[in-house]
Order: C-alpha cells, then structure tokens, then sequence
C-alpha cells in the first residue's frame, strides 16, 4: 500500500497537478515556422468585386389568393390594387332575403381594421364569365389585356375617412347595379352556375402623401338600406367574396411605377431582391494583397489562405422608403454547382385545355445527386394572361412554401400546390434546400431553369444581444448605409471554386401588408466595401 | 485487480493531458515499447534475460520465459519547454503499454500488447493575441502479437517474429475565439489538419544466451502504412483528401547484456531507425543506451530492501523527424509484489533539443515510468520452475 501511494504521488506530482504553469506561451515560433501559422489576426478594408447585380423575385411561389390582406394604399408613386371577386352564382355567400328587388344591391361595403384618413379610389367593375379570368385579375393584370368581351363600368369617388371597426361604402355604378339585379334574378342561370363573376379592381390615385387602409375579408355588396355600424344587423340583402380554389377572391397587388429605379422591396403579393454574383478570382487577388500573402494555399481549387473571423459588408442605399421603421434585410449566399434548363413553347391561346398543358422535365442527374429517385415534372397550363403550374414529384403535386412563408423563415406555413404567374414574369423557389427552380414565361415560351446548390443558402446571425440586432444592420425610413455581418457569405465566396451569388433579401414584417422599398446607391457593383478580420488558416505547409 | 485500479484511472487521466509542441514534428512524441526494468537501464535491456518481461522488439527473448506476465505502464512526467525567449513548464504523460506475455512451454512464447507508439497531444496558446490557441490530440498506436520458439537442438537460441498492427490518428486544430462588442453571440473559428494511421509491418529477432551473456538482434521489414492528412475549417471547403502509402519507421537493433556478477548486469543497445520514406526528408535516428542492475537476491523473508533490484542507466538520441539530440539519465528499482509480480519504477531525466536552423524548442524533462507487472506460473507446478 505504501508503495502505490508512493507511486500514485509521485505520478501526481510529475503529471502536472502541481508542477506545471496553467498554460503554454511557449513554442510560437517554432510552430510558425513548420506550417502553423499562429499570426494574429488582423484587420482590412477592400472592395467586393461583383460580376453582374439583378433583381429577381421574392424566392417562394407566389401566394394564393385570399391569403394576406384586403389592402388599399400608395406609398410615393406606388400603388396597392385590390382586386375583389364575387361568385354570381354561389348562393352560400348571400343574404338573400333582400335580393329579391332588382335594384337591392348598390354598395360596396368595406370595414376598416385601422383608421385611415380616405382616400380617392377608381373602382372598376368587370363581369367574367367564369372564374378562368380571375387569375389574371388577382395577378394585376390590366382586363383588357385578358381579351375580355363583358362590359366594364368605372366609377371614382372618396373612401371616406374611417376609424377601426367602421364600414366604409363605395357605392356601384347604376348600370352595375341593373346587371347585378337582372342576374340574381334569374334563378335559370343561377342554378346552372352561368352568371358568371363580379370583378371589382379598385385603385388608389399615387399622391404626395403615404396612404394605405387595411380592411377585413368580410366584404359585400349591399343594399341602400344597410347598416353603418359593422356589428349591427343589415336591413338589405348582402352578397359575400365567391370563393376561388378553396380561398375568398380577392388579392391586393403591389405595384411600382412603371420606369422606377433598381430596387428590392417587399409588397402586397410581391416584392424582390438583388443578386450579385461574386468576382471570386478578383476577391481573392485583393485579399492576398490586403493581407500581403505571397503564397496563397489554392491547391485543388480551393482557396484555403484565410479563417474569416468577421466580414462587414457595407451597402450605400439612396432611398429608403418603409411603411414602418426598422424595416431588415438578410445576406445570403448560394454557391451554384451546376445548372440546367429546359424550354418549351406555349400553346397558342384558343387550343383545347389539353393541348394548353406542357411538361418540363428537370435535369435527372441533378436531381439524383439531390436525393431524388425519379424525375421532376412541371405541368404548366395556359389561362387567360397567366399560366398555372403544378410541380409533380414522383407523379404528386408537390406543397410548395410561397413567399409568405419562406419570409418569415418557414417552409410549411403558406403552402400551395398549384400557382399562378402572369405571362412574362418569372419565380423562383426551391424543390429541396439544395434545388433551386426559376419558371420563365414568356407569350411563346416557357422555361424551366434550375440550380443545384452546394447547400442550402446562408446568412449570419446579425444579433447584438438577446432581444435586438445591431442598429447598422436595420434599414430606417432616410438610411443612407447598412452594414451586415457575413462571415460566412464572404468565406464562401473567397474559399468556393464554384460562382457564388450573394442575394439580399427583405424580410416580412409580422403584417404583410407593410411596405419596403429600397433603391441601392450603386445598382452596378452593389456593395461599398467589406471590412474583413481575417487570419491565416492553419496547417497551409504542414 | 485492486491494486493496479489506481494506475489504471490515473493512466485514463494522464492520456488527455498536454505536452511539449516538438509532438508537432514527425508522427509525434514516440515512446519505445520497452518493459519496465530496461526503462530504468537506459531502454537498453532488451536482451537481458528475463522470466517475465516482453520486449516486442525481442520476441526471441521470451522464448526463454517461463513465467505468465501481464504489464501496465504509465509514464507522468514534467517538462519545462523551452523557447528562444520563452519557456514552461507542463505536465502531462502517456499510456506507453498494456501487454501479456504468455509462455507456452515447447510450444513456444506468444506475446499480445498495445504500444501507444507516438503521441501528438500538446498545447499553445499566444501570449500576444488571448484568442487564439493551438490544441494537438491523439497519435498512432501499435496493437502486437509476437511468437517465439527455441530453436529444436539449440537450446541456446531462440527466434521471434512480432506482427506491428499500427493503427491510430492525430488532430492539430488552431482555435480563436473571439467576442465582438457588438455581436451576441462568441465567434469561435478552428482550422485543422488531422491525420489517420494504418498499417503494418513485422520484426523478426534472434536471441542467444548462454552463461552469463545474453545477446539479441531485431529487424523491422515489410512496413506499409497508409497516412491520410485532411484538412478542415469552418465555412471551407478542401481538396479531397490525401492519402499515401509510406513504409513506416523502421528500426535495426543489437542489444547486449554481461550478468558479470551473480547479482550485477550491465546491458548496452544499438538501434537505427530509418524514417527516409515515412517523412521525406527526415534522417535516421540512432539510439544509444547503457544501464546496469543490481538484484539483491533476497527472499521474502528477508527485508524488503533486500528483495529489491536497482537500476541505472544512460541512454541517447540523434537524428530523426525531429532532428533530435537527446539525452538522459535514469534510475530505478524493481520491488516485488506478491510471489512473482513486481512493481519496476524509473525516473528519467534528460532533454529532447530541436535546432534546425530556425526557432529553437529545448525540453527538459523529468519522467516517472511506473510499470506494474502481474506474474504467475500457468500450466505449471511451482516445482518445474526453474
């Protein structure tokens, strides 16, 4: 026993429990010079060499109808449209013990979830023969752009001023008041479902100052003698929103004027971002002088020089505009490892439905290399102004994130199966993290690209501590400059021998309705600068 | 069991703990497989005849052995390493071996043991920038199955083949860990290049005795190793990984041992390991050692001390991966633990020196070897023990 506790000390003692330092300081030299560079980190300020900057829309699919708010408004000279429609023919949306007097129905009845102080609005007022034109309407399409032959009437008048929880009315044209009445009337055509829809597209004239009234999905067509107060009972007969593909009909449209600066943004059903593509042979060479490197490690591809520790990435902004401050923007990367495409022309409007569908096949191999066994369709079909689209996975209509969901950084929330693009416009969403998809259309073509992506895109966390983010990564009504975190974009960018794309991407505010538009001060090269801390990596000879 | 509990915790404690940087260079840190008493003899015993101690270099000698042996060792140590214009002191220690040595009467000699052969387990941290700190862990290993006979008609000579499953790998990883005054959250970025180990490669010794001279030889041959080196870092990403095939080290060895006196030996070892192809550019390493040992031939029913052995011895270094010129002195003492176990303790002081041309790293060290070894007869009366 006296010889194990005599060993047992002694062990003790020699193995560092007493004599020894807390840490060693010692061997810096002599690690540097066989390959571990235990340099300091350090501190530089270059530019970000971008290839080419594009706008590209709010990544998910666009969302369905009836899924965000019943919104009018300008913001400068960008408007809100809402577009209302009213199944003529669905009787589960009418009060009816009213309708039975031709002239019942001579308002449109709106209530207020927040104040606003009125407004001037076009109304316009278009009867559809059926609901194959509502997708077009609820994309912001112009009617006549749909070659519709139903008569349209126009009306202008105040929204008058409101308070929450008061209705607002509109009234209707006389003669869309008759038609209104003949229709209803005619229970032949009611029951066989051939009354068609009422499309009701209101417009706000773009003014000097900042409007917008937010209302509630319960919007009728009334009688004369309705009821002011929301909560008190109507005396008139009422007619509810129809319904479109499981979801009230209507859809608020953000637009911009026509000719407006580059910018990214979020609005009613849209909103974009910007993508730079990254000069990464350029960034590369700049770095190595910054930090006077003379022998960059690049073997295999690879640029394995640095360890970012921070990278700040500065953006100069020339406008700002925010329904309400702070608005936030993320930085995200993507590093594309190949990509591939397919187009097919569109039927020539007037064929029969089933000749409007076409196929498009994604690339399998990609797909393979994703973890997908089978093949990808795209089943897209020509409608009046827009096409659907159905993505079919393994013969099944895939449930697709829309923009709303992937905004507030879900994936489930918001979903659809089947969306609706207008005629020359684009999306772009994912199949999987790693699967990106742009649908191109275009009167004659339709075209399906996709990416695969090395992962799924990354951003830095920009918190400055538990509940808030740092104050320069915000964007404030008047903000000339924000600065973000993005260590890793960055890394990614230096490191990737792959092109790699930095998106910036406006995030949704808890009310969809809520406004962000932001034009960058240099629509060409994007960033200002990058203030980069940075050391070298370890084990570069060794 | 219960006595060699305590080693064995203190031995799971001393594998984690740091050492010098030199472990950088190389494979890392190597340690010899030697047995407890040539420890204390300046690792120059390998040809001393034993009834119970493996030398896996030696497999011939135990050959001659009549005793079951199991034996763990542990090795504590202190170092203070030394910089051109810093130095330290550090604790920390190996697990050099767990072995069992069986004898098998005519039917020969088998021998099972883990060898943990080189070790990269160091730290450093700057004392210029707080963030920032090197950590080195693991190492390759050896797992060993050596066989030996008597050669029929001679019964003086013996021969040995020893199969070396080298196995094992290494992390080196460069750590800063940063807090930003305007961040939540700490930033802690590490870099690393990591290496696994496999391979093999066989021994094959002679050993002859006879009187009071003892002498052996042993060969290293037919050495392959993979070595794979992968880098890694946070947001990085590589070149796929490297792998090549070396012909690990290698070593030639004689070892001698003259039991001049019926209580007193002096044993000397030569040995050249080659490590040309295992680390390009690197020379071969030569090892020296001298040692002496004086049993006092007790009974256990004499004083204790009387029951004792002691040990001396020099051993040397020079060559090698490390560019190494090594020294050190050790004593020791062999005291037995029951009929035939024995408790071999070794203190060894010396220094590795690195001069290369560039920064200099000197380490001086003070190691306690501490090997237990259970011994007993199986399969074989207490009375046919020679």
């Amino acid at each position: 026993m006296n010889l194990r506790f005599c060993a047992l000390l002694a062990s003790t003692l020699l193995s560092g429990c007493v004599l020894t330092d807390e840490t060693n300081l010692t061997g810096g030299d002599f690690l540097a010079a066989h390959g571990l560079a235990a340099g300091d980190s350090t501190s530089r300020t270059l530019a970000l060499p971008v290839l080419s900057v594009e706008s590209v829309p709010m990544e998910g699919v666009p969302g369905a109808n009836g899924t965000e708010d019943v919104v009018l408004g300008s913001l400068g000279n960008d408007s809100i449209r809402l577009v209302l429609g009213f199944d003529l023919s669905d009787k589960t949306q009418w009060d009816a013990r009213f309708l039975k007097q031709k002239d019942s129905l001579v308002r449109l009845r709106l209530s207020a979830l927040d104040s606003f102080p009125g407004m001037i609005v076009r109304a316009r007022f278009v009867f559809l023969p059926d609901a194959s034109f509502l997708p077009g309407l609820f994309a912001g399409l112009e009617p006549s752009r749909l070659g519709m032959k139903e008569t349209v009437d126009e009306a202008q008048d105040t929204l008058g001023a409101a308070s929450a929880s008061n209705n607002v009315h509109f009234p209707l044209p006389e003669s869309v008041s008759k038609q209104l009445a003949t229709k209803l009337a005619d229970s032949a055509s009611i029951s066989s479902g051939k009354n068609g829809w009422l499309a009701i597209l209101i417009d706000t004239r773009p003014g000097s100052s900042d409007r917008k009234a937010r209302f509630s999905s319960t919007v009728q067509l009334v009688g004369p003698d309705t009821a002011v107060v929301a909560s008190a009972p109507d005396t008139s007969g009422t007619v509810g929103l129809g319904v479109f593909e499981s979801n009230k009909a209507w859809m608020s449209v953000g637009f911009r004027q026509a000719g407006s600066p580059f910018s990214f943004g979020w609005w009613p059903s849209g909103g974009n971002r910007l993508r730079a593509r990254i000069d990464g042979g350029a960034l590369r060479s700049s770095m190595y002088q910054a930090f006077s490197i003379a022998n960059p490690d690049s073997s295999g591809g690879f640029d394995n020089t640095f360890n970012i520790l921070q990278a700040r990435l500065s953006t100069k902004l020339s406008k700002v505009r925010t329904e309400s401050d702070p608005g936030y923007i993320t930085i995200s990367s993507s590093v594309l490892v190949d990509s591939g495409d397919e187009v097919k022309p569109l039927p020539l409007r007037g064929e029969v439905p089933t000749d409007s569908k076409v196929g498009l096949k994604l690339n399998s191999e990609d797909l393979r290399l994703a973890g997908y066994t089978k093949d990808v369709e795209l089943t897209v079909n020509k409608l009046e102004g827009v096409v659907s689209v159905v993505v079919n996975i393994d013969g099944s209509p895939a449930v697709l994130p829309t923009r709303q969901s992937l905004a507030r950084g879900s994936f489930t929330n918001w979903t659809v199966s089947k969306f609706y693009l207008p005629i020359g416009d684009s999306v772009e969403f994912r199949l999987s993290s790693v699967i990106r998809v742009r649908v191109t259309t275009s009167d004659s073509m339709v075209k399906a690209k996709h990416w695969r992506l090395e992962s799924s895109p990354v951003a830095d966390d920009q918190s400055r501590n538990y509940d808030s983010l740092r104050h320069d990564a915000y964007v404030w009504s008047g903000t000339s400059k924000i600065v973000h975190e993005a260590r890793t974009p960055f890394a990614q960018a230096l490191n990737r021998n792959k092109p790699v794309e930095f998106d910036l991407v406006p995030s949704a505010f808890s009310n969809f309705s809520n406004r962000l538009i932001i034009e960058p001060a240099d629509s060409a090269k994007l960033f200002e600068s990058v203030t980069v801390v940075a050391r070298p990596l370890v084990g570069r000879n060794y | 069991m219960r006595k060699i509990l305590p080693f064995l915790l203190l031995a799971g404690c001393l594998a984690t703990w740091a050492q010098s940087p030199l472990g950088l260079l190389g494979w890392g840190n190597e340690t010899s497989p030697a047995d407890g008493p040539s420890r204390a003899m300046g690792d120059a015993a390998s040809a001393l005849r034993s009834d119970k101690n493996w030398d896996p270099r030696m497999e011939a000698r135990s050959a001659q052995a009549n005793l079951a042996a199991f034996e763990i060792q542990i090795a504590p140590q202190v170092v203070k390493v030394e910089g051109d214009t810093q130095s330290n002191t550090l604790g920390g220690g190996s697990l050099p071996r767990v072995s069992l040595s069986v004898p098998m009467g005519r039917f020969g000699h088998l021998g099972l043991g883990y060898f943990q052969r080189f070790q990269r387990d160091f730290e450093w941290n700057s004392g210029a920038d707080s963030t920032l700190s090197i950590h080195s862990e693991g190492g390759a290993f050896e797992a060993v199955v050596g066989y030996s006979v008597v050669v029929p008609g001679v019964r003086n000579l013996s021969l040995g083949a020893t199969y070396h499953r080298l196995l094992g790998s290494d992390r080196l990883y460069q750590e800063t860990r940063l807090q930003f005054p305007d961040e939540y959250g700490e930033v802690v970025v590490r870099d690393s290049v990591s290496h696994r180990y496999w391979g093999d490669y066989w021994t094959v010794s002679a050993y002859w005795t006879k009187a009071d001279i003892d002498a052996g030889l042993w060969v290293d041959f037919l050495g392959e190793a993979e070595v794979q080196q992968t880098r890694g870092a946070n947001n990085q990403q590589f070149a796929p990984r490297q792998s090549k095939t070396v012909t690990p080290p290698a070593s030639v060895g004689v070892a001698g041992a003259w039991r001049f006196d019926a209580k007193q030996s002096a044993v000397a070892q030569i040995a050249r390991t080659s490590w040309e192809d295992a680390i390009p550019g690197s020379d071969a390493r030569w090892d020296v050692g001298l040692g002496w040992q004086y049993k006092m031939g007790g009974d256990r029913f004499d004083d204790y001390w009387r029951q004792m052995s002691y040990r001396a011895g020099l051993s040397g270094s020079v060559g090698g991966p490390q560019s190494l010129l090594s020294e050190s002195a050790t004593v020791g003492a062999g005291m037995p633990m029951g009929p035939y176990g024995t408790l071999d303790l070794s203190l060894q002081i010396g220094q590795n020196e690195y001069d290369n041309g560039g920064p200099k790293l000197k380490d001086s060290f003070v190691r306690l070897y501490v090997s237990i070894t259970g011994a007993s007869l199986w399969g074989r009366s207490q009375r046919t023990h020679r």
